[in-house]
């Protein structure tokens, strides 16, 4: 032992399964070398590197993990206790039954909970205890005053549960069953300890036979007369028993579909180093929930650990509100890139995301960062937009951002958006001025792909500004309604790019209120983007006017302008 | 786009040569409203093509020698363009001048209303016009001595025709286009010959129906921008039939 292994940066599901690699040794305080295009570790690493698996996951992941959402209650409970019951009121009690029946309840006794408990050695009966936890009912004439001895049986009990929670054994097997069906998941699955056949129960000891033995014998077997080589990183190996079917979406079962491989012989092995590597897969991909996100940047293994740990850092440390959004943590690293003078660093990387399942893929590429980077102010805006189409709901701050790094316009989502403003106004959480910052993006967009050229003015101020005063007039005459009829019109021309449409039921408005029409639409024969862009600016100002009161706007925030 | 816009006079008789007046007020309007579109229309370029037209319409009117009698004082000026801005503009233009009188000859003209006309749409490749205002055919080569007005009635004024309109066609579509321009052709279904009052002189012209074929873009370009010689000054606007 003491031997030194070298592991170099390869394709970038090996690459981040380095970077998680080096994670989960850096976590455990090992001595890692980072060289420009390998990382570099001492054999001695391995020995009880299980536990530094499952430890950097439960400490990384801290938040998410539902063990800790158990015990995140003792804070609540002693926060009463200090205070005497003080100030436990009606809202308190609420609390309590959700947090009763929704987190405790239904934690203790989920499956993967149960199985943990076999391997904990403690006198404690849990699941006699969850048996017990009731939620309290405040009847009819009764005050909490006349309740709070329940309170009190029940606050003791939840203390003996989180006691029970918060034993080391219970970190250490919870914490793993959780780290296991929340996280790993994501990387890899059906193999290990997440096969659901896996004969032994301990999951350390099932990770350390499955991956960290057979490299430990790997390492020390003599190589010289093995016949094949591993389809990664080329070492010699034995036989083709290590597929890569075992991770997500890569990979495929050898023995059942034979036909994917050349002449049906399989070649498609790898060494079991690779396979421990492709094992920390999910220690370098950030996950939120079941979204991932991870940069391949194989300039150099530095940057790449770099900027997955800052895109990690950067997700958790959002604020509880905009917890569902990757992106907000990508834009954020990619913006103290910016700040960092290493401003083209990141252009042309590749970007992996893990979304539903699948992994996609996005160059960045120099035009959509520095779109990136400008649009800030107004992607902030976005954030906390949405709309629901049947029964998902969509983020307008993800979608936008995922156009600009497929370095698509936005013009089908700002259709859309109107559409669903017009249609189903209940849905759609964002207002028309939400729009005109989308507007403001897609022309810096469309400027950074060439088009646009020549345009100064601020054409969607502009455009939403006719729109306003359009619907003014429409308003001073009593026929606001018919507004919403002509929008619809207004829209279909422009979603079918009908100039003469368009010009033509806008002409009658002004028409009908005997006004001139803005020379602004005369821009707008010039160019079809142009066109787009005022012509939505305009509709988005028709929807909705100037805002009537600007203090109700709870989707998006204050908008300074 | 096609407008109409109703002008209301103070006197109930107008000279014959009744088109320059409305170029007159035409000018007016473009000048009051926007100078610089104006000039860019009337004083940039010596004889520049536009792509209007317009027409007249006086309803139970008298023609004498000298004058025009209109009774009821009212004259309903059509006008058609197939460019967007040039449209807009005249809307523009039109409306900032509206109730304001306009002073010619011994006569004022005020602007009253402005319609916008809804426009057919062409689908096949042939279209049958009328002629809304009379339509000129016109043998130019450069020489005002030798400048001719045919009858469309007669073979030498149809080749001429056909000229004039593929030279129209491939001015406003360019070169790219030559090929469906080269492939247009035209009947004269009716034709009425008459003479016209412009600028002193009289112009041979014809009120007449043609059929045309060409591809449907040409057919849409020809029904809004009009079609023969003299086209901004009140000659050669078509409705579809």
């Amino acid at each position: 032992m003491g031997e030194k292994t070298r592991l170099y940066m390869e394709d970038w599901l090996y690459n981040s399964g380095l970077v998680g690699f080096y994670n989960v040794l850096k976590h455990a305080e090992n001595d890692v070398v980072i060289k420009q295009n390998y990382i570099e570790f001492e054999s001695d690493a391995l020995v009880g590197f299980e536990k530094k698996y499952f430890n950097y996951f439960i400490d990384k992941y801290k938040d998410t993990l539902s063990l800790n959402k158990i015990i995140s209650f003792e804070k609540f409970i002693l926060h009463h206790e200090e205070n005497n019951f003080e100030n436990f009121n009606e809202k308190s009690l609420e609390f309590t039954n959700k947090y009763i029946s929704d987190v405790a309840k239904k934690q203790i006794k989920s499956n993967s909970y149960k199985s943990a408990y076999e391997l904990i050695e403690s006198p404690v009966d849990i699941l006699g205890l969850e048996k017990n936890l009731k939620t309290i009912n405040l009847k009819k004439k009764q005050e909490i005053r006349d309740i709070l001895p329940e309170i009190k049986d029940i606050f003791d009990l939840m203390k003996q549960v989180i006691k029970y929670m918060k034993l080391e054994e219970s970190r250490k097997y919870i914490g793993a069953k959780n780290a296991m069906y929340s996280v790993i998941k994501n990387g890899w699955n059906g193999v290990c300890f997440l096969n659901p056949q896996t004969k032994e129960k301990d999951m350390y000891i099932d990770y350390k036979c499955y991956f960290i033995d057979p490299t430990i014998e790997y390492l020390n077997t003599d190589k010289s007369k093995f016949k094949y080589s591993c389809f990664s990183c080329n070492r010699k190996m034995k036989d083709f028993s290590n597929d890569l079917s075992f991770l997500n979406s890569t990979g495929f079962d050898v023995s059942r579909k034979s036909s994917h491989v050349w002449d049906f012989q399989n070649d498609i092995a790898v060494c079991p180093i690779c396979k421990l590597v492709y094992s920390c897969v999910p220690a370098g991909i950030s996950y939120l929930y079941d979204k991932g996100i991870y940069i391949n940047d194989n300039s150099s293994m530095r940057n790449a650990i770099a900027i997955n740990n800052k895109i990690h850092m950067g997700i958790y440390r959002q604020k509880d509100e905009d917890k569902k959004l990757t992106y907000k943590a990508l834009v954020e690293s990619i913006n103290e890139e910016y700040n960092d003078k290493i401003k083209y660093e990141l252009a042309d990387i590749q970007l992996v995301r893990y979304e539903d399942g699948k992994y996609r893929f996005n160059i960045l590429s120099k035009n959509s960062l520095k779109v990136i980077k400008d649009s800030e102010d107004d992607l902030n805006k976005l954030i906390n937009c949405g709309f629901k189409e049947i029964n998902t709901y969509f983020n307008v701050y993800e979608l936008v951002i995922d156009r600009l790094l497929n370095s698509q316009n936005m013009f089908t989502l700002i259709q859309k958006m109107l559409h669903y403003k017009l249609s189903q106004p209940r849905d759609s959480y964002y207002h028309t001025f939400h729009i005109t910052r989308i507007l403001r993006i897609n022309i810096r967009f469309l400027k950074g792909v060439g088009c646009m050229k020549g345009v100064y003015k601020d054409i969607v101020k502009e455009g939403n500004d006719a729109g306003e005063k359009l619907r003014e007039k429409y308003r001073s005459k009593g026929s606001v309604d018919k507004l919403s009829g002509i929008s619809y019109r207004l829209l279909n021309s422009l979603k079918t790019n009908n100039v003469d449409s368009f010009m033509d039921t806008l002409l009658n408005c002004y028409m009908y209120v005997k006004s001139s029409v803005p020379e602004i639409f005369l821009d707008t024969l010039k160019d079809e983007d142009k066109f787009k862009t005022i012509g939505y600016a305009f509709v988005a100002g028709l929807i909705e006017g100037r805002k009537e009161n600007n203090t109700d706007n709870e989707n998006g925030g204050k908008d300074n302008e | 786009m096609r407008y109409n816009v109703e002008l209301i006079l103070s006197n109930e008789n107008i000279p014959k040569d009744k088109n320059r007046i409305i170029i007159s007020l035409l000018k007016h309007i473009y000048e009051s409203y926007d100078k610089d579109y104006y000039v860019s229309l009337y004083e940039n370029e010596e004889n520049k093509s536009k792509s209007f037209a317009f027409s007249l319409y006086m309803p139970n009117c008298e023609f004498t020698r000298e004058e025009i009698i209109i009774p009821n004082k009212k004259i309903i000026l059509n006008f058609a363009t197939a460019d967007m801005r040039d449209g807009i503009l005249f809307y523009n233009a039109a409306l900032a001048n509206k109730g304001k009188p306009y002073k010619v000859k011994d006569n004022s003209i005020t602007i009253n209303r402005i319609n916008m006309n809804k426009e057919k749409i062409i689908t096949n490749d042939y279209a049958v016009y009328s002629s809304m205002s009379p339509v000129v055919v016109r043998e130019h080569k450069g020489d005002n001595e030798k400048t001719w007005y045919h009858s469309l009635n007669e073979e030498k004024g149809k080749e001429i025709f056909i000229e004039n309109i593929k030279y129209q066609l491939l001015d406003s579509f360019g070169e790219e286009r030559r090929l469906d321009i080269e492939e247009v052709d035209f009947q004269v279904l009716i034709n009425k010959e008459v003479k016209v009052k412009h600028y002193g002189i009289e112009i041979l012209s014809n009120i007449c129906m043609i059929k045309v074929q060409a591809k449907p873009y040409i057919l849409d370009y020809i029904y809004k921008s009009g079609i023969g010689s003299k086209r901004n000054s009140g000659f050669g606007m078509l409705d579809l039939v």
